[in-house]
């Protein structure tokens, strides 16, 4: 079962990052909010071009006027050129917005007369970007598009993202989490085809703290270790660890409850791909 | 905006140099001159037709890629998470089939008709009728394989597992059915079997459309897995009918009573230009008849087993031999493959034989002009290239069995080999060309019509054939020598008072 019980609420303006390790059911979760895959059960709402909500197995033809998808996996028509894709898909969208996609083929440096095969894996994504943003779409689904970029193209990519989808719903997964850290408002967390937390970004990097602490004489970890607290790591003196559920004001409390003789505690914000990287491993060892 | 059409240029855009070479292939094909017997453009799809072999892969190449431009049995397709309309996409690829296989088709046959010589207005209906039924097998299979295919290697396995489906259901039928001890060794008949391809028809229509509203892959394979067994099941049953019905109780006479033998008594002899039609020594071996009703002749199925045993050369397989009646009786053109020695050796050959009624309708002058073919309708014969000579018949329908048409005068007779091993009723074309000339492809003999037309007494025979019953004989022959040894085939008899 490649998805089990996901549940996955993607506010409507945000930027959603979708991260997971490998195998963890990211590509599976977009590939059934566009139809690609039927689910066994349950179903995909995905809002529709006057906002309505449509159960993403019926989504046909006109339904992606409004939505746009971008995936390292997508087969494109390679023997079209740059100019010939947009000219090709320009009919296909009503709200389809020439200067948009001029302005996007200038912005990505895309050269208009060059065939997609010609192209380079990253000019291939940001032709695959421009095609899909020329006619501002409501909801912009993005799987794995950094995957394989350098990170020159990288940045160009998320510029000409953040600039010109704006308004847009965004959701995107990716393994470049230092990246999305930069411009995604939410995340999710989808573990084994579970989505394990699905939060606000800021909410997000205020509960995951690294904790480190100072003891007056060496100990062990307590029996009654906590279970939100991961990775402990002990020295003589010292226990380190992940708190997931951090609060400033309990912190302190919390940690002299469980070593009396403490002297010192320090906390450390921890960027995404650090919670990630922290959340795979315990993932890991508790498989 | 038409999406069907915008997506129609886009396609052309996309593979108009195998449009191109489409299209040439047609306009080769229409100025080929008609070669075989039977309905003209029919001949498109007749066995051996290499130019027709290449007009099909063609064809089938092309609506394959054509279907994978915007491919339905990918995981990812690019079309699927763009707005694209379903029908509209399927929509503008039958468009596409239509303007560059069907038309081309059609445009085709109007060339070769009028080439041939014959009115191209008052045909075109019937024409597009049988190109209707000639597109079907152009056009449906690269829809339908094309659709649950991912590419054209993918293509290409989807069309080789279905013949080898195919092929099995042959052989299960074969083993099970212990044919070997039965008449026919093919159990299926040469004429058309509409009831049992219309499961391949009716699936790959289904399939087609399946994938194009729901993309159901899997089940598509399967179905059409399925349909081509159900036809390949019905087409074999359809054979053991005939041999149950009609082989093993055939009305009026014991099949028994008829014995075939390779008669030693007349050496072999070969025709040149028959070895050469036919690439290789194929000597004509005289065979004895007995036992055959008046009025029944042999006509023979392929395909044809046997042997060829050398105490030097060692046992070749024999995979090729023509049945030929003449005024001197029946003989049989064995192709034997080499190596040739001296050695005497002993020719196995276990041909199926249909035995058919035959009944004279008409018979007209061998020359030009056009002439009454009894009740029948109306035959005219026409030379219309220098190097073949036609007979078009206007022919009453339906037909229970077959036309053949035949070129005697006294001390010779040949008779066109085209024949439809049914007895339910056959739709004729009125554009029934049958070409006849000294090396005619399928009669060994050839068709000695220059000499005939120089005759006052040659004439073409209309006939009808129906099969009444089939059976198979093992014949041996057992002093076989080699092909240099053989002597000529006795030159035609000149006409009467004409100095050799």
């Amino acid at each position: 079962m490649a998805l089990d019980h996901l549940n996955l609420d993607v506010p409507e303006g945000a930027i959603y990052a979708l991260i997971g390790a490998n195998g963890a059911g990211k590509t599976t979760a977009i590939k059934t909010m566009v139809n690609i895959h039927e689910p066994d059960s349950g179903r995909v709402e995905i809002s529709g071009r006057g906002g309505e909500s449509k159960d993403s197995r019926r989504l046909r033809g006109r339904d992606f006027e409004s939505i746009g998808y971008v995936s390292e996996n997508q087969k494109m028509p390679e023997w079209m050129t740059v100019d010939y894709l947009l000219q090709y898909l320009k009919p296909f969208y009503p709200a389809w917005d020439d200067s948009a996609a001029a302005a996007l083929v200038r912005k990505f440096g895309l050269p208009g007369d060059r065939k997609l095969s010609q192209l380079s894996r990253g000019m291939k994504m940001k032709a695959a970007l421009a095609s899909s943003l020329a006619y501002h779409p409501r909801l912009l689904i993005l799987d794995e598009p950094f995957s394989g970029l350098d990170p020159l193209v990288r940045d160009e990519f998320i510029e000409g993202l953040i600039e010109s989808a704006e308004g847009t719903t965004i959701l995107i997964s990716s393994h470049d989490l230092a990246e999305i850290e930069s411009f995604a408002s939410h995340a999710g967390y989808l573990e084994r085809g579970r989505m394990q937390f699905s939060e606000e970004m800021a909410a997000l990097s205020a509960r995951f703290r690294e904790v480190e602490v100072t003891l007056g004489e060496p100990s062990g970890l307590p029996v009654n270790w906590p279970v939100e607290w991961l990775q402990p790591q002990t020295s003589p003196a010292v226990v380190r660890f992940i708190d997931t559920r951090f609060d400033e004001g309990t912190i302190g409390e919390r940690v002299r409850g469980l070593f009396p003789r403490m002297t010192e505690i320090s906390t450390r914000a921890m960027p995404l791909r650090e919670i990630f990287v922290a959340l795979a491993k315990e993932e890991r060892r508790a498989a | 905006m038409n999406q069907a059409s915008h997506i129609f240029a886009k396609d052309l855009r996309r593979l108009w140099p195998q449009v191109l070479v489409v299209s040439g292939l047609f306009i080769l094909y229409g100025m080929t001159p008609p070669d075989r017997g039977g309905a003209g453009i029919t001949a498109l799809m007749e066995h051996g037709n290499s130019l027709a072999a290449l007009v099909a892969i063609a064809c089938w190449t092309l609506g394959a890629n054509l279907v994978h431009e915007d491919g339905m049995a990918e995981e990812s397709p690019f079309w699927l998470t763009r707005p694209y309309n379903r029908a509209g996409l399927l929509t503008a690829k039958v468009l596409f089939l239509f303007a560059f296989v069907f038309l081309p088709l059609v445009a085709s046959g109007v060339l070769r008709e009028a080439r041939a010589g014959v009115s191209v207005t008052a045909n075109l209906g019937t024409l597009i009728v049988l190109d209707l039924g000639v597109a079907t097998w152009l056009i449906l299979p690269a829809l339908a394989i094309g659709a649950v295919s991912r590419n054209l290697t993918s293509f290409a396995a989807g069309v080789t597992s279905l013949a080898f489906a195919y092929y099995m259901v042959g052989r299960w039928f074969r083993w099970s059915m212990r044919t070997e001890d039965l008449a026919l060794r093919s159990l299926v008949p040469d004429g058309p079997n509409i009831a049992a391809v219309l499961p391949m028809i009716l699936a790959a229509i289904a399939v087609t459309g399946i994938q194009y509203a729901a993309r159901k892959t899997r089940w598509s394979q399967v179905a059409l897995t399925m349909a081509v067994i159900g036809s390949a099941f019905m087409m074999h049953l359809n054979g053991v009918e005939l041999l149950s019905a009609r082989v093993v109780n055939p009305p009026g006479f014991d099949l028994n009573r008829v014995r075939i033998s390779f008669d030693e008594t007349v050496p072999p002899r070969v025709a040149p230009e028959v070895d050469r039609t036919l690439r290789g020594p194929c000597p004509a071996m005289a065979l004895k008849v007995d036992g055959l009703p008046r009025g029944m002749m042999l006509r023979q199925s392929q395909p044809v087993q046997g042997q060829a045993d050398s105490p030097l050369a060692g046992i070749r397989d024999i995979d090729k031999a023509t049945l030929e009646q003449t005024a001197e009786g029946y003989r049989e053109y064995v192709c034997v493959p080499g190596p040739f020695t001296n050695a005497r050796e002993t020719i196995r050959l276990s041909p199926n034989f249909a035995v058919v009624a035959v009944e004279t309708v008409a018979t007209f002058p061998a020359r030009r002009g056009s002439f009454v073919a009894g009740n029948a309708g109306r035959c005219e014969i026409l030379v219309p290239f220098p190097e073949n000579t036609q007979v078009r018949c206007d022919l009453e329908e339906p037909l229970i069995g077959s036309y053949s048409a035949g070129l005697e005068y006294p001390g010779y007779g040949v008779y066109s080999a085209s024949f439809f091993p049914s007895n339910g009723p056959v739709r004729m074309s009125p554009v029934s060309l049958a070409k006849f000339d000294g090396v005619s492809f399928d009669r060994p003999g050839g068709w000695p019509f220059e000499e005939a037309f120089v005759r006052q007494d040659a004439r073409f025979v209309l006939r009808t054939e129906r099969v009444v019953g089939y059976l198979q004989r093992d014949l041996v022959y057992h002093d076989f020598v080699h092909p240099w040894q053989y002597p000529l085939l006795r030159p035609i008899p000149p006409p009467p008072g004409r100095k050799k």
